[in-house]
């Protein structure tokens, strides 16, 4: 039960590179916060910043409204779950969960009880006397959730936890996480790279790219009004389309190419060089032929559930991806005529990226 | 793999001549230890064993004159002992200390003064023996265990293993360690000790044998009979072999050497099996 504080964070190496460029950001009570971005981007740094793992260069990190900066990671009152579980492999899992109850000279019956009940709601009651290495990837992982647990930390914090596990694993534990949080609201922030596991898990979404924050929000909200190029390449899959596009004289259209002309839903400055992004999911295939687009198909991709058609823009090589329900055929050059609601097109400034 | 049948017979005879090789003068040691003097002096050595094992045996182990010295064999079998043990286990804890100060604490001189600590792999004990002895004499630790052992102590390739092993430790262990609250010590006690054990083990066994053959420090260091080891008792033994007319004590020499082999042979052969896995395998 907890609110993290972070004011300005600021993360400078020794060696002079920045990997955090000031991050501001308040985690409500109970709040299940993802960071999501490319490897590289800063994720991680942040995470093991709050975690106290490594030192914060400027800036302030509060939990509650004690700030942490120079408070050790043990007096925190944190839990992290890491990527590789990071479990003790000479100690029994009911040890690996009781270690840090012992050093903080919980007495015997208290430690067995917090343990017995962590492994009762994770499943783990036939495996304490076991040794980590004897267990699955999944259940090691429920272990490390464990350990998590018993402390009942203010914050848990997620280094990209499902990462190591096969897809259906995945799937499953990414439920019985976002389950376990509720249960305890207990604030959370998880990292990952996956924007799946970011879509679904997340209360809030913070997008990093390059050790900046481009967007916070709810997912939905991200989805939906990407605030950057990056952000709105990023968030999706398969990924928006990006076109070179130019609004018209009469500041109501976006012409794209020499021949598309779309509708806009709000006025633009006339002449201006824009990014045109769509969505596949947005395009509307319009049956009778009568639609702003035209476009022949290059190439299709049949899931089952829905099929991928990529298609010639006349634009360049490029192709343009567009995602229809069910099942479709289409051979190569078929013609589809296409149109798309106002509201789903996203502009995005030629030179700063930034939403229009 | 297949393998004809000519093929493992001559495997397995180049393995038994190889075998033979080794464990016959042993053997010969052995056979010839258990006969009087006079009849070995007579036949040469022996490859049977006679009938006189509990009284040569008996007499080295018990009776200081059968030395040639004021102290049994006995003694020096607990002399040997001592400092094999202070010595490998002193080894082992030194160290496991310094490899865990030089990879776990971030201070600037850490690389420099390990390789410093390397480099001294190429100072062994005979090229160093005279200051060393110098040092030892000026403390005043001429003929005692303290002194026997302590120059001794620090390793440089223990330590150099210790600290290749603690690098392929996984750093998430010790963030996990360091959330759950346990500082520099509990995280040494609590995770490091605990996973080298085989690694412990594995430079346990050989410092022990190490240390149990040092012949030429504890040589210089021990002037007074009742701190020879064995294997310095044997040159003992061997030295009074000429000396007045009597017949020389060659069996008792033989049974000496076959005692001051057995210590370190079964402290190999006990703890064989963690020895090749700490040496071939990590576990993690």
């Amino acid at each position: 039960m907890a609110t993290v504080t972070l004011n300005q964070v600021e993360k400078t190496y020794l060696n002079g590179y920045k990997a955090i460029h000031g991050i501001d950001l308040k985690i409500q009570d109970g709040e299940f916060t993802v960071l999501v971005g490319p490897s590289g981007c800063g994720k991680s740094t942040l995470l093991r910043m709050i975690a106290g793992l490594e030192s914060i260069s400027d800036g302030e990190i509060a939990i509650d409204d004690r700030v942490v900066n120079k408070v050790a990671p043990a007096d925190r009152d944190i839990a992290m779950v890491f990527q590789n579980y990071a479990l003790y492999p000479h100690m029994s899992n009911y040890n690996n969960m009781a270690y840090g109850l012992r050093n903080r000279g919980h007495s015997k019956a208290e430690i067995d009880a917090k343990v017995r009940e962590a492994a009762r709601i994770l499943q783990l009651d036939d495996h304490l006397e076991r040794k980590p290495r004897q267990l699955s990837g999944g259940q090691r992982q429920r272990v490390a959730m464990g350990r998590a647990i018993v402390r009942q930390p203010k914050v848990f914090l997620f280094d990209e936890p499902l990462s190591n596990l096969d897809a259906k694993l995945r799937v499953d534990m990414r439920l019985e996480i976002k389950n376990l949080q509720q249960r305890l609201g207990i604030s959370s922030v998880y990292v990952t790279h996956d924007q799946v596991e970011a879509m679904t898990l997340a209360d809030r979404l913070i997008v990093m790219n390059g050790g900046v924050a481009e967007q916070i929000g709810t997912p939905i909200d991200i989805y939906e009004k990407p605030e950057t190029l990056f952000v709105a390449g990023f968030i999706g899959s398969p990924a928006m389309n990006f076109l070179p596009g130019k609004v018209s004289d009469d500041r109501t259209h976006v012409v794209v190419g020499d021949k598309v002309k779309l509708d806009l839903d709000h006025v633009v400055e006339a002449g201006r060089s824009v990014t045109v992004g769509i969505r596949p999911e947005h395009f509307r295939l319009c049956e009778d032929g009568h639609g702003p687009v035209s476009a022949s198909v290059r190439m299709v991709e049949s899931l089952g559930a829905e099929t991928l058609v990529y298609l010639d823009f006349g634009i360049g090589n490029e192709n343009v991806t567009l995602r229809i329900q069910g099942t479709h055929q289409f051979a190569k050059g078929t013609v589809l005529t296409l149109s798309i609601t106002p509201d789903k097109i996203h502009l995005f400034d030629d030179e700063t990226g930034k939403r229009i | 793999m297949y393998q004809s049948k000519w093929r493992i017979l001559t495997n397995h005879a180049i393995l038994i001549l190889g075998a033979l090789f080794m464990i016959m003068p042993v053997w010969i040691a052995f056979a010839s230890s258990t006969h009087t003097r006079e009849f070995l002096f007579q036949n040469g050595l022996q490859l049977w064993p006679g009938g006189h094992f509990f009284e040569n045996y008996g007499a080295i182990l018990f009776d200081a004159s059968a030395t040639k010295g004021r102290v049994t064999a006995l003694e020096m079998l607990f002399n040997s002992m001592v400092l094999g043990l202070g010595f490998a286990i002193g080894k082992v804890i030194i160290s496991m200390m310094a490899a865990y100060a030089i990879v776990y604490f971030r201070f600037k001189l850490a690389v420099p003064l390990f390789w410093v600590v390397f480099s001294t792999l190429l100072l062994p004990l005979e090229v160093r023996i005279v200051p060393s002895y110098e040092v030892v004499a000026g403390l005043g630790l001429l003929n005692s265990y303290t002194g026997l052992i302590l120059p001794l102590i620090a390793s440089a390739t223990g330590t150099f293993f210790f600290r290749q092993f603690y690098r392929s430790v996984p750093d998430e262990l010790l963030e996990a360690a360091r959330l759950d609250g346990a500082g520099p010590l509990r995280f040494f006690i609590d995770i490091l000790v605990p996973l080298s054990v085989t690694m412990i083990s594995a430079i346990f066994i050989i410092m022990f044998v190490v240390g149990w053959n040092q012949y030429l420090w504890p040589l210089l260091m021990t002037t007074d009979d009742q701190l020879y080891t064995i294997v310095i008792g044997i040159k003992q033994v061997y030295n009074s072999l000429y000396e007045g007319g009597q017949i020389p004590q060659f069996p008792k020499a033989f049974a000496l050497t076959i005692m001051a082999t057995i210590p370190p042979v079964l402290v190999v052969v006990v703890f064989q099996r963690m020895f090749v896995k700490g040496l071939v395998e990590t576990e993690k």
